[in-house]
């Protein structure tokens, strides 16, 4: 318990240092990220509830369909926060730097695995507690429910991702040493085999090929009363739904019974994780710091061998490195792609990210004709193109944001090149704004053709998006640069952090700036807007401009400034 | 102080044990339940309250409306299901109109047995009904009186019950599959008839409800020698009615409380 209470101590005493080292540009960063939350909970709670309303507005269907809907959201809860806790816990219980450190403390194991347990569990689930809350708040204003239910529905949740979370790590320490004795290769194999059955699966479930678009409500409903694991009375998706639609009709007697099932499911793990904290965990935490990944020599190694051997061959294999690393800037960029690669939980949740546009882009095959003709094809297209570039903005606030912070103490080994440091943070937009315009375009050009775009609109859209990528990218890099954390080296708290927050609502303006400037001819002159299109796009080139420059500069400035 | 650990991690266990029992228990029950049952338990699902109401129509021309609320009630003799009747018709008996207005309340254990009864039926310009039912042992007793007046009395077997609307009994289920069959128990508060309702989940369509396709379910009701269909949602929704001989230009349609009564606000 003492060392415990040292931890916890040491934790409130950094946060009481970061709120005295505050300083006039942190409260305004404060009040934006105060200001974003405040806005995303209150777009969450009115997106929902219209939801709901416009749900139960079938009323031979619709209340029962919320019912289902709730539990859905459950039962997604429960695949996603077990495979995020799944990921993060593994970093961060075998991998984080600050496991090796407290490891170097007369701390018994358990204890620092509950510690990192602990902030796994808090990292992966409280942007999930933080969203699903209003959806909650406007489920029970929906049904009226009493006073008393938004308090059951809080700590049912609470519980809920207490239970995904410990689930998670679960098998997250049950799969650790599957992990470590496969190869980089074979695990992105097998979890890339793994994530297509999963996806066969949940698409097959319901009909998907079969959907003609009109009849969305019904196929929901189909679904929803088809999945099996959702309805199931052992399924702790369906302890915490009901418990929580229990709740809202005020059945207090079931909602007990069902939270405290979920209470019973979740307390045991403690004795559990207990008894591996202090039996394994110490000696696997030992084996992943010793256990290379991948055991066969790596295949550059072999051809090295080979080639010193036979000059020839030594002369071709420098001939092909000189080709792919002219000048700092490719050896740079090589340098980040490598880390990148070699980070497994970078890796998979890049993977995860990849999928997600995938999904994005297939919800679009079956799109109803009616939307894609008439006044509501500029609606969907200008709500497909901001969607689009949200979810870039999602992968440039979560993987190009930390890439600056993600030097570490080791900056001063890349600050020795013979470069400057606004050119490492120019390196690093080139390398974001690469990746993003491929994943960006792609998904783009994609959409727009399920969405039968005409010609004008779909060259519109590419050069928005072609814009959007500058922005975020600069946005990142630049705010990246300037609010950094490398005493840091979980890429996920970074990208939590107020520096990172800050980024996303950032980012979140900048492409709604975008759109409403890209609208806004349409807005004004109606579906054939003329030249004033044109206008438009050289607005945004001038906004994309003036952004970039400015984050970069700042980011630029800002490291020059660094001492290290 | 030294065994607080150990005693905390036994009553974790104690407590996970019991609850994951508890759920296979519950479960059993619900499996071992007999159709009637189960389809009431699917019905109230973890609502403690549900309710139909349906306008009644004759040609195209509102006749009246019923109504019926199900309310799941955790009293101190254990969980009872209160059901209560309202419903107020006009119809045409030998060339004669007259309007019936009922109105009761029938609470049933937690097997679906009655445990009390109560309703008054009106019959426009002829009689008031007062129909009360308790329990004597193993028996359900019915007493109709007229007035003060006891007309008869009538000791049932005490089995499952489920209260007519004077047209067609409809139960208040879930959770159907088509060839599914309930045999429940019925008791017709205008015509005194009790007898066997003989309800068949005969097919399961796509059909536009509220503008939007749905998956409806089509059941067929057998109930003193009265043919009737009705479709049914998944949930139990009731969105229609059609009725057989000799009502067989009746049709009931599913609507909110305030319309359904609206026709009588005059």
């Amino acid at each position: 318990m003492t060392q415990l209470s040292s931890i916890l101590k040491m934790r409130l005493a950094t946060l009481r240092n970061q709120a005295h080292n505050l300083k006039k540009d942190s409260l305004a960063k404060i009040f934006v990220v105060v200001f974003g939350l405040t806005n995303v909970l209150g777009i969450g709670y009115w997106v929902s509830y219209e939801s709901f309303k416009f749900v139960e507005s079938f009323p031979a269907f619709g209340i029962a369909l919320n019912g289902k809907m709730v539990s859905l959201l459950f039962f997604a809860l429960l695949v996603l926060v077990i495979l995020s806790t799944i990921i993060v816990a593994y970093a961060t219980v075998f991998l984080a730097r600050e496991t090796e450190y407290l490891f170097q403390h007369p701390i018994p194991p358990r204890t620092i695995f509950f510690v990192k347990l602990g902030e796994a569990i808090a990292f992966s689930s409280w942007a999930t507690l933080f969203l699903c809350l209003p959806v909650l708040v406007a489920f029970g204003f929906i049904r009226k429910a009493p006073a008393t239910y938004y308090l059951e529905s809080a700590g049912i949740l609470a519980l809920f991702l207490l239970f995904s979370g410990l689930a998670g790590t679960s098998l997250a320490i049950l799969l650790a040493p599957a992990v470590r004795s496969f190869t980089p290769r074979k695990l992105l194999a097998l979890g890339g085999c793994l994530l297509l059955a999963l996806g066969w699966i949940f698409l097959r479930s319901f009909n998907f090929w079969d959907m003609d678009g009109e009849n969305n409500l019904l196929i929901l409903d189909r679904f929803t009363t088809e999945l099996t694991a959702m309805h199931s009375p052992y399924s702790p998706s369906y302890w915490a739904s009901a418990a929580v639609l229990a709740a809202a009709s005020g059945n207090h007697q079931e909602a007990l019974f069902h939270g405290s099932t979920l209470l019973a499911n979740t307390l045991i793990f403690v004795p559990l994780l207990s008894w591996y904290g202090i039996r394994h965990y110490g000696y696997q935490w030992i084996a992943s710091r010793g256990a290379p990944a991948g055991k066969t020599p790596a295949k550059g190694g072999k051809e090295t061998a080979a080639a010193k051997s036979n000059p020839a061959q030594e002369r071709a294999r420098l001939r092909r490195q000189r080709a792919i690393s002219r000048g700092p800037m490719a050896a740079l960029i090589s340098k980040d792609i490598l880390t990148f690669v070699r980070d497994p939980a970078q890796l998979s949740q890049s993977l995860l990210f990849v999928l997600l546009m995938v999904i994005y882009s297939l919800s679009l095959v079956r799109i109803p004709a009616y939307l894609t003709s008439g006044e509501l094809q500029l609606l969907i297209y200008f709500a497909n193109l901001g969607a689009v570039c949200m979810i870039l903005s999602s992968f440039t606030s979560r993987f190009l944001f930390p890439l600056m912070s993600l030097e570490g103490q080791s900056f001063w080994i890349v600050g020795l090149a013979p470069v400057s440091r606004s050119y490492l943070v120019r390196e690093k937009v080139l390398l974001g704004f690469g990746i993003s315009l491929i994943l960006g375009l792609l998904t783009i050009i994609i959409s727009n053709r399920l969405l039968h775009s005409p010609p004008e609109l779909f060259a519109g859209a590419v050069f928005t998006l072609l814009l959007a990528g500058i922005c975020l990218t600069s946005l990142a890099t630049g705010l990246g640069a300037a609010y950094p954390l490398f005493e840091e080296d979980n890429p996920a708290r970074i990208a939590v952090g107020l520096g990172g927050t800050l980024n996303f609502f950032a980012s979140a303006i900048a492409v709604a700036i975008l759109i409403v400037i890209e609208a806004a001819p349409y807005l004004l002159a109606g579906t054939k807007p003329g030249p004033w299109r044109h206008a438009s796009h050289l607005v945004s080139l001038a906004f994309t401009a003036f952004l970039s420059t400015l984050s970069l500069r700042l980011g630029s400035r800002a490291m020059a400034r660094r001492d290290f | 102080m030294r065994h607080v650990g150990t005693l905390l991690t036994l009553s974790t266990f104690l407590f996970w044990l019991t609850m994951n029992s508890l759920v296979y228990l519950r479960q059993l029950e619900v499996e071992s339940l007999d159709q009637y049952r189960a389809g009431v338990t699917s019905f109230l699902g973890t609502n403690l309250f549900r309710e139909r109401w349906l306008g009644i129509y004759k040609k195209n021309r509102k006749i009246g409306y019923s109504g019926a609320t199900f309310e799941k009630v955790f009293a101190a003799e254990g969980i009872e299901m209160h059901s209560v009747l309202e419903s107020k018709m006009d119809l045409e008996l030998l060339g004669r109109a007259f309007r019936v207005e009922l109105d009761g309340t029938l609470v049933l254990d937690a097997n679906m047995k009655p445990t009390n009864l109560q309703v008054d039926a009106l019959f426009e310009g002829t009689a008031r009904l007062t129909l009360s039912g308790h329990r004597e042992g193993e028996q359900f007793v019915l007493t109709v009186k007229q007035g003060a007046f006891p007309i008869f009395r009538l000791p049932l077997h005490l089995e499952e019950l489920c209260l007519g609307n004077g047209l067609v009994p409809s139960l208040p289920v879930a959770g159907f599959r088509v060839g599914d069959v309930y045999r429940v128990p019925c008791f017709d508060p205008i015509t005194l008839g009790r007898g066997i309702a003989t309800v068949t989940v005969v097919s399961k369509k796509t059909r536009e409800v509220d503008g939007l396709a749905a998956d409806v379910f089509c059941l067929e009701t057998s109930f003193q020698n009265v043919q009737s269909k009705s479709w049914v949602t998944g949930t139990g929704e009731l969105l229609k009615q059609e009725l057989g001989p000799p009502f067989e230009d009746v049709i009931l349609r599913r609507e909110t409380r305030e319309s359904a009564r609206r026709f009588f606000k005059r």
